[in-house]
Order: structure tokens, then sequence, then C-alpha cells
């Protein structure tokens, strides 16, 4: 029964997945490339090697990490957009962490990680505390934080930790020691055991939701608050853990960028993950489990995408951006056929198979 | 002939059948009641002749023509309207506003502008409003703004709505549930010279003594079929309550046979329930006793239960001389420590504060509840032990069905309402605060939530019973204080009072009684 329910639940993105598809595919047409030789560069690109396969997995850990920090949020009813602002000063935490700490590998890894969760607890506290002390809106003021996060660390970064030798925006690099190294299998692929962070946080999260009672509370304040005030709970501190909870899954994201791919941190480093972790959430329906599936559906189109750019004459770049929004506006409805058709299909299914007991 | 005919109506939702086989007739000018227990199939009946649902099958007759009702749209042009349980108005707009809604009148020479960009043209639409209020005897302010009117008021505007998009049969769903008694008697005037002028009303309900009072005739639903019509004046309560739930039905009443201990459960003195009121309110209440508070709504009920049930929120903004609960002084306590003192609380709207609706009977079950150290396990929740919890309460109570993983919505309201009552009594309270304990709840229902509150208080818990049924204080309560003007008016002997009193206490009438208890 259950699993047949969650096999139904794939349905609806799948199906989403192939409509986009053939929008794309009129789209592509209409540049003057052939749809099958784009998709076939496209799935090459996702997962034709096993560096391709790890660069589309590097894309999709911190889509895991940032959705699951978007969904708890909105299991609370919050809409934090503040996650790319959390995990950017995550990230700077942990480089600052990595150059000063101790240099002694497992102290130092210890520590970096450490900040990273602290930088986005700390960022995603101020959040939770505008929203829930001061009555603030969380989406402005997240937005806002998002802003001041990355004008702090850039000033930072730039001015007082500034690698002397490097022409680009970033930080002195770690020591080679502490950085963990990649697996061989994906080739120079950056994927080593750090990747692993990110279905073990779904894990936790998972259990956290179905098992303790704070994550039961928090869930019950974003279903109704009023219930849950008559329940004795407070609504303002479950608002503030869930974005400071938030804050801290994002921040994972800054120890990975940090000791698992540059070894430093890079002023601009993402590609907006915590803007897409709001699509991944959706789409993986809010359940830690769904949002490892779809931030793997998001890391390969994400991934193939950028490949087109280099393999085909009339795909740039930004038209492969194009292709990409396309799928994931598919992807993000939710429903995909009009009602009245949907209405019709019922009745002659009924029709069909007789009225069931 | 008959103007409304419903033949073979049926409907179902996966596995649930609403309506198996509903039939209807409905005459020209007449009030027709529409009666039945929560989950009967009548509100279901009643939303595929207004266009809301698309029925599996049968026919759907209007004025002698086979209709067939796709959207509220079709139902509108042929003059049917209806009036929701809940109102859809716009709080922040005016009357005129509210009613013209949906098709604006706009000045001719705009035309050619979109919609929205047209200045309205009130005037037109104003008179024929005015015409409409002095032809049915329904004053309301036009340019008042709807968050400032009464609910009887509010009412009233609904009803004008439908009458200016000239509807013709108007479905008013549990109409009264938000009047106060004195609302009722008017809003039935109105009704009965609405029928006489020839529109057709059908009253979707399950009070007996209102049907009794308004219709012409009486149709009962059961288990999603229309079992019999039959006419008012040939019947009598006792015997729709019998038509409706199929047998027939004792009613529970306080015999006064308990001797109520000594003990206070609660003790209030001077509690400001309102800034601005002129007097304070005080009560006590011993353990082992059933205090109702009868009173018009919005005369300090919901402060009453905000202020034991949030004491420390509560008292931020008001003063109070003493508040005991079981002997100690909890005017600096929170929400959790009453409930874990023994405060229990139906709430007067379930749906709002007492349920998480899209959740199973299990996770609803430890709401209120999530720190009784029978449920936790440190940090996390023992759901093992909830649901044993929730299977005991379900089977004490008789919540059907007995399925601990369905959604809360999908049970009827009846049993919502006894899934709360199970649950905060589960954990034996010393005091109850049943805030309309049977508010929009099938007889069968009322009177399993009745039987229970005395059993409750023969084992020694205090009750506070607050309702708009006069009936049920009436049964139930020991003693009756008439909350009044934020205050404890008048305070009544439950065995030596009747309506009478107590209406009169209600409205103020009889000033200069005892004050407070």
């Amino acid at each position: 029964m259950a699993f047949e329910k969650n096999l139904r639940s794939l349905t609806r993105p799948l199906s989403a997945l192939i409509l986009g598809a053939f929008v794309s595919a009129i789209l592509i047409r209409i540049v003057g490339e052939s749809p099958w030789k784009v998709a076939e560069i496209f799935y090459n690109g996702a997962m034709g090697s096993a560096y391709d396969l790890g660069l589309s997995l590097f894309y999709t850990v911190p889509l895991i990490l940032t959705g699951l920090a978007v969904s708890v949020g909105l299991r609370a009813r919050l809409f934090n957009i503040g996650v790319e602002g959390q995990l950017t000063v995550a990230a700077l935490a942990a480089a600052l962490a990595g150059i000063w700490g101790p240099q002694d590998v497992i102290l130092n890894r210890v520590l970096g990680f450490a900040a990273a969760l602290l930088g986005g607890f700390l960022w995603g506290a101020i959040l939770g505390y505008l929203k829930a002390r001061r009555q603030a809106h969380e989406v402005v003021a997240g937005i806002m934080l998002n802003f001041i996060a990355y004008g702090i660390t850039s000033w930072l970064a730039l001015n007082f930790f500034k690698n002397p030798d490097s022409q680009n925006p970033e930080t002195i690099p770690l020591i080679d020691a502490v950085r963990i190294p990649a697996w061989s299998y994906f080739q120079s692929a950056p994927i080593g055991w750090h990747v692993l962070l990110a279905p073990l946080a779904a894990m936790l999260l998972w259990g956290f939701y179905r098992w303790t009672e704070a994550g039961w509370a928090m869930e019950a304040v974003g279903e109704n608050p009023k219930a849950a005030r008559e329940a004795g709970l407070s609504i303002a501190q479950k608002q503030f853990w869930a974005l400071a909870m938030g804050g801290m899954i994002a921040g994972i994201v800054g120890f990975i960028e940090v000791y698992g791919n540059s070894g430093k941190f890079i002023v601009g480093f993402s590609p907006a993950y915590g803007f897409m972790g709001i699509a991944v959430a959706l789409v993986g329906r809010l359940h830690p489990f769904g949002i490892i599936l779809s931030a793997a559906l998001f890391g390969a189109i994400h991934k193939g995408s950028l490949d087109l750019d280099f393999e085909t004459e009339w795909i740039t770049r930004d038209f492969a951006q194009i292709l990409q929004a396309v799928l994931i506006l598919f992807m993000s409805c939710a429903t995909l056929v009009p009602a009245g058709i949907q209405n019709r299909w019922e009745g002659l299914k009924r029709r069909l198979y007789g009225q069931r007991p | 002939m008959s103007q409304i005919k419903l033949r073979g109506i049926h409907k179902r939702y996966g596995d649930c059948i609403s309506n198996a086989d509903v039939n209807l007739d409905v005459r020209k000018g007449t009030i027709q009641g529409i009666l039945g227990e929560n989950g009967a199939g009548k509100s279901t009946a009643m939303k595929i002749l207004y266009g809301l649902i698309e029925p599996d099958g049968g026919e759907i007759w209007i004025d002698g023509v086979e209709r067939k009702l796709k959207s509220p749209h079709d139902a509108k042009a042929l003059g049917i309207g209806m009036l929701h349980q809940h109102f859809m108005l716009s709080e922040a707009q005016n009357v005129i506003e509210n009613i013209v809604l949906g098709q604006e009148p706009t000045h001719p020479a705009l035309a050619f502008l979109p919609l929205a960009l047209r200045a309205l043209k009130l005037g037109d639409a104003r008179s024929r409003l005015d015409m409409l209020m002095r032809e049915h005897g329904l004053p309301v302010d036009l340019d008042a703004r709807i968050s400032d009117l009464s609910v009887g008021a509010r009412q009233r505007v609904e009803i004008l709505r439908l009458l200016y998009i000239d509807a013709r049969i108007l479905i008013l769903d549990e109409p009264t549930a938000v009047l106060t008694p004195q609302e009722v008697g008017r809003f039935f005037i109105q009704l009965r010279a609405l029928a006489d002028q020839g529109k057709t009303i059908l009253i979707v309900t399950h009070k007996l003594k209102e049907l009794m009072a308004i219709t012409d005739s009486i149709t009962i639903f059961r288990a999603g079929k229309t079992i019999t019509t039959v006419d008012t004046k040939d019947t009598d309560a006792d015997q729709l309550a019998m038509l409706m739930i199929g047998s027939r039905l004792e009613t529970v009443k306080n015999r006064h046979d308990v001797t109520r201990s000594a003990e206070l459960a609660l003790e209030i003195e001077e509690l400001e329930l309102n800034k601005t009121a002129p007097r304070r309110c005080t009560l006590n209440l011993r353990r082992g006793e059933i205090l109702g508070i009868a009173g018009v709504e919005g005369n300090g009920q919901h402060e009453l239960v905000e202020a034991l049930r949030h004491p420390s929120e509560f008292l931020k903004h008001h003063k109070v001389k003493v508040l005991k609960f079981m002997d100690q002084d909890v005017r600096h306590w929170k929400t959790a420590q009453m409930v874990e003192t023994g405060l229990g609380c139906i709430p007067a709207d379930r749906h709002e504060e007492g349920l998480l609706l899209a959740r199973n009977a299990v996770q609803n079950f430890i709401l209120g509840h999530q720190n009784q150290n029978s449920f936790r396990a440190g940090p996390f929740i023992r759901w093992s032990a909830v649901r044993r919890a929730t299977e005991e309460g379900m089977a004490s109570c008789a919540v059907v069905p007995k399925k601990l993983d369905l959604e809360l919505s999908r049970f009827s309201g009846g049993n919502q309402q006894k899934l709360i009552f199970a649950r905060e009594i589960h954990h034996r309270p010393k005091l109850l605060i049943a805030f309309h304990p049977t508010r929009g709840v099938d007889i069968g229902a009322i009177n399993l939530i009745h039987k229970k509150l005395l059993e409750l208080r023969a084992e020694g818990l205090a009750i506070l019973l607050i309702s708009s049924e006069l009936d049920e204080i009436l049964a139930l309560s020991d003693r009756i204080a008439v909350l009044e003007n934020f205050a404890i008016a008048k305070t009544f002997d439950g065995g030596a009072c009747d309506e009478t009193a107590l209406g009169l206490a209600m409205t103020g009438a009889q000033e200069g009684g005892q004050h407070g208890l």
C-alpha cells in the first residue's frame, strides 16, 4: 500500500519531465538543432562517464542539503528564502576555521564542520529571531539577509583574507592535507566521503520528524498554528527553530564546498543553490527522501545543460538555461492535467472498470 | 407541481458513498427542511443542487425541465442560490460592495474599458437593494463595513445578495448555527416572509426544534438516502429524531443527585475580561460540579476561556485579583503547565483550534498532551503508547470509523468532536472546559457527550460548560451563571431555573440580581 502510494507520487514528476522534454524539443527545433542529438549530449553530459556522473553528483549534493533546509521551513509554513545567505556565511566560517584552526587533520576538519554548522545556524537564527520575535516577514528578511551575507563575506574575504597569489576573489587556501580526498572512481570529479553527509542529513531529518516531539511540534505549528497554540506549543519558538535549523543544514553546503571542493572560500561560489533548493524541496514534496530524488534530477539537469553550450553550435549557455527552466517549470506544477479533462478521464475509467466494491 | 425534483441522485468518493439514492420534491413558495445526522448526505445533495458537485447519476428537474448543473454558475442562472454555513463575505469591504461582487454595475460610458478599470456605479444597485430590503424586511446599513456588523446582520447581507441576483430557490446550510436565540426568531420571520412572496427555501439543519418552528415539510436523510418526507404539522420532534437516527432516543438529564465536593477546582475573583467593561467576573467551581455559563455570544465567553487556557498571556493585558486552579495560584502559568495540572478543553471551533485536519487520529490524539510522561521517552514520542491511547479513546467514545490512520478531515463532524472529547478526558483532567461541546454535532454524538459529561462529574471532574444551547445548559448544569457584558450577571441553581428566566438574564433585562457567585 505505502509502497504503491510512493510509486504513484513519482509518476507526476516523471510525466512532468516528459512533457517538459517535449516542449524543450520544440524549442530546440526552433533554434535549428536536432532534439535527438541534444538529448544524447544531455544524457552524456549528465551521466555519460564516471566523471560526468561525478559532476552531476557534485551539483546534487548541495541541492539535497538546500532542499532539506527549505523543507524544514516549509513544514512549519515558513518560506526560508535565506538559505543562500546561510550557506555563504557557513562557507566563510568553515574556511576561516580551516585556515586558523589546528593543522591536525581530524581536528581541523571537525572544527571546520562545526564552524560551518554554527555559521549557517547563526544566519538562520537571525532570520528566525526577526520572524518569531520581531514579526518581520521571513521572505523580506530572508532576501535582505542574503544581500548582507553576500556583502559581508565578500568584504571580509577580500579585505582581510584575500589570497595574494591569486587574481580571483578568494581567500587563502587550506593546507592540502585537511582537504577531503576525492574517490578515484569518479576520476577528477570532487566526490569524496563528504557527499555522504547529504543523505545522512536527510535520514536524520526523516527520523526527527517521525520520532521526536520537537519535529512533530514544528509540523503541527505549520499545519494549524491556532490549534498548536491551544495545545500549549510556542509558535514563536518553533518558528525560530525551523529557520535556525534550516540554516544549520544549509551550513553543511559551506563545509562541503570548502573542504570537499575548492579548499577555500570563493566569492560567489554558489550557482544559486539556495534558490534552487526551493524548487527541489517542492518537487520532493518536502519529504527527505523525495528531496534526494528531486535533487538528483535537478543536479543531472544542471550538469547536462552545461555541456550543451560546448557541444552544439546554436545552443548557448543562455539557451541551456532556458531549457533547464522549462523542465523545472513543468515539474513545479502541482497538476499537469486540467481538472475538466481529469474528471472525464476518471469517469471513463469508472465506466471501463466498473464501480469498485 | 414541484419546482425542484431530484430523482435517484447518487454520488460516491472512492469507497465512501455519500449519496446512495436521493429523491426530493419541493413545491414553490414553501420552506422545506432537510434533516439528517452528520454524514447522512444532506450537504452533498445540496451541493449537487447548487452545482458545486457533479453527481455520478440521477436526474435534476427544475421547473419541470431536466437540467445538468455543472457549476454554481449554471445553478445561479436557474435562480438557485446558496447560503453557506460559513459566511463568504469580504470583511474589509462594505455591504453594498459585497453584494454586487461578481456583477459589478459600471457606468455605460466606460464599457470599452476592461472591467477592472471601470468605475463602479452603485446608484441603481442601491435603489434596487433599498427596495428589496423594504419588500422583504431585511434592514442593513448598505455603507457599513462587514467587519463592523453583527452575525445576524451579516446573514441578512448574504440573503440580500441572493435576492439581488434574483435567486428564486434559496438553499440555506445550517443558517442558525451562528445566531443568538433572538436573532433566530427574527431570521425565521424574514424567511417566512420570503416564502410568502414565492421564494422556495431549503433549510439544512439538525436542530429539530427549529425545523418544527419554521418549515412546511421535512425530508429526512439517513445513510445517504432520503427516507421520507413528512408534513411538519403532522409530526413532532420525537418522531423526527426517530426517523433521523432510526431508533428512539433517551435524552440525558442531570438528576442533581450527586453531592458535590467542597474542594474548589477553580477560583476566579475579579477577572477583567474586557478593559472597557464596567464590572469584572467572579466565579468558582467545585470538583464534581457542572457550572453552565449561559449568555449571548460575545459577552466574554472567549475571553474567559482564553484566561483559563493561557493565563500568563492573557493576564499580561488584563487584571485579576485571584486566579486559582486546584488551589494553586496560576496567574503566571503557561498553557502547558495548566494542561499538566489537569486542565482539559474542548475548544469552541474544533477545526481552527482543536485539530490537525490533514493528520490521522493518532497524531491528533497527542495534540495538547505531547508532554504527558506516558507519551514520551526523552525527546522522542512513544507512538506505540499514543496509538494504544487513541485506540482506547476511540473505543470509549464510540468514534467511527475506528481507523487510527484515517485523516481527520475524513471523519464526520460528530466523530471529530468525539475524538477531541476522548482526547481531553483521557488523561483524567481535574477541570474540563466544554466550550460549545456539541456545536454542529449530530444527535447521537450529542447524547454520548452529554452522558459522558455527567458520568465524569460523578467521578469528581469539575466542568465549565459554556454553550449557546440553553437546552444543553439546563439539562446538564448543577449551577448556571449568566455571563453578560463580561461579568456574571446572575446565577441560578440548575434544578430551579427555566429558559425564560435565563433569557431575561442574558439580555440584561433583570438588573440588580446577585452579582458573582
